[in-house]
Order: C-alpha cells, then structure tokens, then sequence
C-alpha cells in the first residue's frame, strides 16, 4: 500500500520525461515514429509498471529502474540513428515479454539441482560456437550469425553462470562450479572477449566471497586474476593496446586512441547542461551506439544528467543487495547478489572504459547500449531479480499471517 | 556569412533555441526522478525495519535449545535456526555452537516444509539425530529432525523446537503447549485469559498511600512486620500470570512438550 503511494510520483516524472523528449526530437524531423514513440515508449512504462505487480508481487521500484534505463537507450538510439531504435524498441518489448518469463520460472522452479547440469552443458556449447563459425569484431570473436541476427552467446551465458554459481555455491560444492567458470573463463580467452572474460572473473570471486566469507582463498583468486592479467597483457597484442591507448590516448590520436578521445571531447563538449537533444554532433563518436552510449549521454543532456544515470545504476544495485538480502535460501540470496555483482560490474567496466578511468573493454552499457542479445539478457536478468523479489514478498505475507494466527 | 545566414531554415532556428531551452528542463527531471528512486529506497528501508521489528523471528523456522552445553553455550540458552544454512563452531556460521569437538563448519541443514529440518554433516564430522548416526546422505534424508528431536554433534546436545505454522507433522502440538518460546506467535489465543488478573492490581496502590503514612513516622525501624501484612493479599494474584514466561528462559521448554508429544 505504501509502496504504490512511492510508485506514481516516480512513473509520472518518467512518463513527462520520456513525452516531452520524444516529441522534441519529433519536431525536429517530423516522422511519426517519433510521435509514435513518443505514445509507445512511455505506455509500455506506465503498463508494465502497472499491469506486472497484478500478476505476482514484484519490485515496483526495480522495475521503474529498469524501464527508465531502457527507456533512455530507445531515445538516445532514436536521437542518433532512429534505425537502431525501432530495433531496439522490438527488442524491448521481447526483453519485457522474456523477464516474465523469468519470473515465473524462478517461482516455479525452487531449486535449480537437476535442471542446472544441462544448463551448464548447454552453456559451454553455445560459447564455443563464436570460435567455430563466429566473425571477428574490434579484435573479438565473440558473435555468430543466425541468419541475419547476430548472436553473441556470452550474453546468454551470463544467466546460466549466475544460476549454477549461486546453485553450487549454495550447496558448499566447490567443484562444479569452479570447473565451469574457468571453463568459460578459457574460452572467452580464446574468443579475445576481455571485456566479457574480466566481467565473469569478478563476478566469481565476488560471489564466493559473499557466499563464503573466505578472505584467504578470495585474495588468492585475485592473486591469480591478477597473474592472468598480466599474463593476457604479454600474450595479447590488443590488450597491449588497450592499455597503452588508456595510459595515453593523445599519442596515437586519429588512429587507435580516436575513439577515446572523442569520447572525452564529446563529455566535455556537453559541458553541465549538455548541449541540447538533437543538436550537437554525437555521431562523430565513433562506436556511439553501443559502447558509447554514455558519452552520447552526457554531451546531449549534460554532466547532471550522466550523474543521475550513474545514481539510477547506483540505486539499481542497492534495490538487487536489498533484495539478496532478504532471501529465506541462500541459492536466492546468491543469486540475486550475483546478478547484483554482474550488473554492477558491467556497468562500471564500460563506463569506467568511456570515462578513461580504466582500460576500455569491450562491453555494452546494460539496458541502455544498442543491442539485441545484450538487452533481453540484462531484462532476463532483471527477471530472476524480480522472482527472487516476490518470493521475498510471499515468504513476509506468509510470517504476516503466522505472526497474526490468521 | 550572409548566404550561410540564409541557408539555415527558420525551423532548424525555432527547434535549435527549443532544445536549448529544454536541455534545462532535462536536467531537472533527471534529479527529480533520481530523487524520488532515492526516497523511496530510503522509505522502503525504514518499513523493512519496522517490520523486522514486528516479526523478530521472520525467516526462522524455530529455535534450537541447548540440552548440554559448554561454557559459551550454556544449557538452556536458545539458537534460532533459519531455513538452512551451516551448523559450526565458527561465528562466520549460521548457527553457531561454541562446543569442544563441534568443527568449524560442522553440518549443511536444510528445512523442508512438511518433512522437518534435514542435516547433512560434513566430510569427517559426526552427528546423530534422536540416536541414529547419520552416517550418509540417505540416512540423512530417511531420519529429519523433527520438532523434538535432539541433535547430538561433540559434545553437545541440542533440541529442536519448530514454531507454529510450518507444517511438520509434530507442529500442530506446539501452539497448545502452555510454555512456547514462539511466544510472539502465540500470544493471541493464550493471552486473553492471561490479562484479566492485571486490572485489580491497579486498584489496591491507591488505599495505599493513607496507610503507608502512619507506619513510616511511627517507626521506621518496624520494617519487617509492616512490609508483610500490606504485601501479602497483593503478591498471590500477582504471581500466577508471570508464572509461565519467568520459566521460559530458564527451564527448557520442551520438557512440556515431550508430555504432549511423546
């Protein structure tokens, strides 16, 4: 009851948000998509904030995040190049339609004991698929093609490894699933997918640490992470790259330091307010529809505005530790800190990346980057939070009424 | 310049000055729906304790109660046992028993509803639940503990009481028990002809205070005669509602329930 009270101001400040953005930018060109975007985009906000607590009890907050988040993509995307949003607008919708999805299936399927073996098998199969028929993109191999859809599997995998982490995790096995992250680990070596491979590392070590409070065999992990590091730093010629681009992007800045450097150029070019939506030149940021969807971000609405998208992340985590928090299993709770973890992560990699903070790897901006595979994994994601969510809200129902004696 | 002047289309003029003037209002809605995502975590935190404190045992299934102990874990004292989780010596555990040759994480348990709490031992300890040694997984899954069982792990012996309302067979008996550390649960039905003798209570204090006056200025050495006659006539109501909760940290509680149950 409290919570709806919350909810509204929330989704109405979205709602005149995402209105009056979409139909600025259709003055600026006069298509009716944009108009039509500009009804569809907030509907599907207000609907699914609305219609999904009807069907199970769910993160009303979780999911404003998210379709704020997702929201913001479909209007950068529309800003920059209205091709990739309709796209992207599609793949919202099956992302919304697959988080359900991923809601009933966590409140169906209580533990994962049996189901996650296969997952698993499923899961190396489908990563080693890239090497075998996959095509080489910004010095990974990382997608293959399915027909005229690319695919990129680690997105996938992403899942499957939070699950069987959290599962074994859970049951004090350590084998299993040590075997099947450096298994993943290996492979993503083999693509090239740094990005992808440091994502999955960190997300390891981190869950064991939640899960086992074990400083001593955390630290060696790191250890080891850190000797792989510096191991991948000799063998890889393009991480070599990467590192030497970050440490100084002005010495090679038309060739392999160019997409950094416009990166910057185009965050300080928005300076505090940005430089209006529609107006600026965002496309001369080379890769701007995936990996730098931030700093397409910050040059059209401005340093405050990059800010409150960085806190909106920031609350996104602090619902998902909330939430593990509240678990009555630990499988939950893992799980829903692992997704935590991973999301998290992923977003301080790329945005760390954009921002020269750290090395840039290759990795999207969750929710918010241009991407089929990416999008409707990060909202699968969200789905399983959301699942873990309402068993928290069934389990506090069911003390309510023990505590009451009906 | 001038041709260039002329190039631009008055309407790229009117929506160039219209982002520029909403870029503002952009700004603002990013704080504000930030700020409103913020107070409502903020919010959402302060319910949440409120009903922690509401329900104090939410997300435990009952309570094990120490039959023989250590120094640490005295007889008597009550471990509140969640879902499932670790048993061990370890405060990093769920459930920590502070007892000679219980191992640092000694047990992996799990409570199923309707089957009663499952214990695992790990590699190398032993446990035995109501005298059965639980020597492989199948026996583990053929003996749960159930409400009143004793879990015997080093050298201490604990007990299991299961709160109301988790529906293991011996559950029901629980509730009808006069002494109930789920207390919290139970309070409802047993409280209302508990109460009742605490009104009259209220009313002896106020004679009091003419009666008092006297024996104090007479002689403040008398204590001992006067202390007994006013006090008695009040203590024997007063004592048989507090009689059954003074019990409960002290006595196990399950001493009842062994009647009942077994």
């Amino acid at each position: 009851m409290r919570t709806k009270d919350l909810g509204k101001p929330l989704s109405r400040a979205v709602t005149v948000f995402f209105c009056s953005a979409f139909l600025l930018l259709f003055l600026r060109d006069f298509k009716w998509q944009g108009l039509a975007l500009a009804v569809a985009v907030p509907m599907l906000n207000v609907l699914t904030t609305n219609l999904l607590p009807k069907l199970f009890p769910s993160d009303k907050l979780l999911l404003s995040l998210t379709n704020f988040l997702c929201a913001l993509g479909i209007l950068v995307l529309y800003d920059t190049n209205p091709s990739y949003a309709y796209a992207q607008a599609v793949y919202y919708f099956i992302g919304l339609v697959a988080m359900v999805i991923c809601i009933y299936i966590i409140r169906l399927i209580r533990s994962f004991r049996f189901l996650v073996w296969p997952m698993m098998l499923a899961a190396l199969a489908l990563l080693v698929l890239p090497l075998l028929i996959g095509k080489e993109t910004f010095g990974a191999k990382n997608w293959f093609y399915v027909g005229s859809v690319s695919v990129q599997p680690s997105e996938v995998v992403k899942l499957v490894l939070v699950i069987a982490l959290a599962r074994f995790m859970a049951d004090r096995r350590m084998f299993p699933w040590l075997f099947f992250s450096a298994g993943c680990l290996g492979i993503l070596m083999l693509q090239k997918d740094l990005g992808t491979a440091l994502l999955y590392f960190f997300t390891t070590i981190l869950l064991f640490y939640a899960s086992s409070g074990n400083l001593a065999l955390t630290g060696i992990g790191l250890a080891a992470g850190a000797g792989a590091a510096v191991a991948g730093y000799h063998m890889f010629a393009h991480v070599k790259r990467r590192v030497a681009i970050w440490q100084n992007p002005w010495s090679d800045y038309d060739n392999a330091g160019y997409q950094i450097i416009h990166s910057l150029m185009a965050i300080a070019s928005g300076g505090l307010f940005g430089v209006g939506l529609g107006l600026g030149s965002p496309k001369t940021i080379p890769v701007y529809h995936t990996d730098f969807i931030f700093s397409v971000i910050c040059e059209q609405f401005g340093l405050i505005f990059g800010c409150c998208v960085l806190l909106m992340y920031v609350a996104l985590i602090w619902r998902g530790a909330a939430i593990a928090m509240a678990t009555r299993t630990s499988f939950h709770g893992l799980l829903a800190m692992g997704i935590t973890i991973l999301l998290g992560l992923q977003t301080f990699v790329i945005i760390g990346g954009v921002l020269k903070l750290i090395p840039l790897t290759g990795v999207t901006m969750p929710f918010v980057s241009y991407g089929g595979t990416s999008l409707v994994s990060s909202l699968c994601l969200i789905g399983l939070l959301q699942g873990v969510a309402s068993l928290n809200e069934d389990n506090l129902k069911e003390d309510l009424r023990l505590a009451t004696m009906e | 310049m001038i041709p260039a002047k002329e190039v631009i289309p008055t309407d790229a003029k009117i929506y160039e000055v219209l982002s520029l003037a909403m870029r503002y209002f952009f700004a603002f809605m990013g704080v504000l729906i930030v700020g409103r995502a913020f107070s409502w975590l903020r919010k959402d935190r302060r319910l949440k304790h409120r009903r922690l404190k509401q329900l104090p045992d939410a997300g435990t299934i009952g309570i094990l109660t120490v039959e023989q102990g250590s120094k640490q874990l005295k007889p008597g004292e009550a471990i509140p046992v969640p879902h499932e989780g670790v048993l061990g010596y370890l405060r990093t555990c769920d459930v920590v028993v502070p007892v000679d040759d219980v191992a640092n994480a000694h047990l992996d348990f799990t409570f199923v509803d309707g089957k009663g709490l499952f214990i695992y031992p790990r590699r190398g300890c032993e446990a035995s639940v109501d005298g059965v040694a639980l020597t492989s997984r199948r026996v583990s899954q053929q003996y749960p503990m159930q409400h009143g069982s004793t879990l015997e792990i080093g050298q201490a012996v604990l007990r299991l009481g299961v709160f109301a309302g988790l529906d293991v067979k011996e559950a029901i008996h629980y509730c009808e028990m006069p002494e109930a550390p789920a207390g919290e649960a139970c309070i409802p039905p047993d409280a209302p002809p508990v109460y009742p003798p605490y009104p009259p209570q209220e009313y002896p204090p106020y004679p009091q205070p003419p009666y008092v006056q006297p024996p104090y200025q007479q002689g403040s050495d008398q204590q001992p005669p006067y202390r007994q006659s006013p006090y008695q006539p009040l203590n024997p109501p007063a004592q048989p509602p507090y009689a059954p909760p003074m019990n409960e940290p002290d006595g196990s509680p399950w001493q009842g329930g062994d009647d009942h149950a077994y």
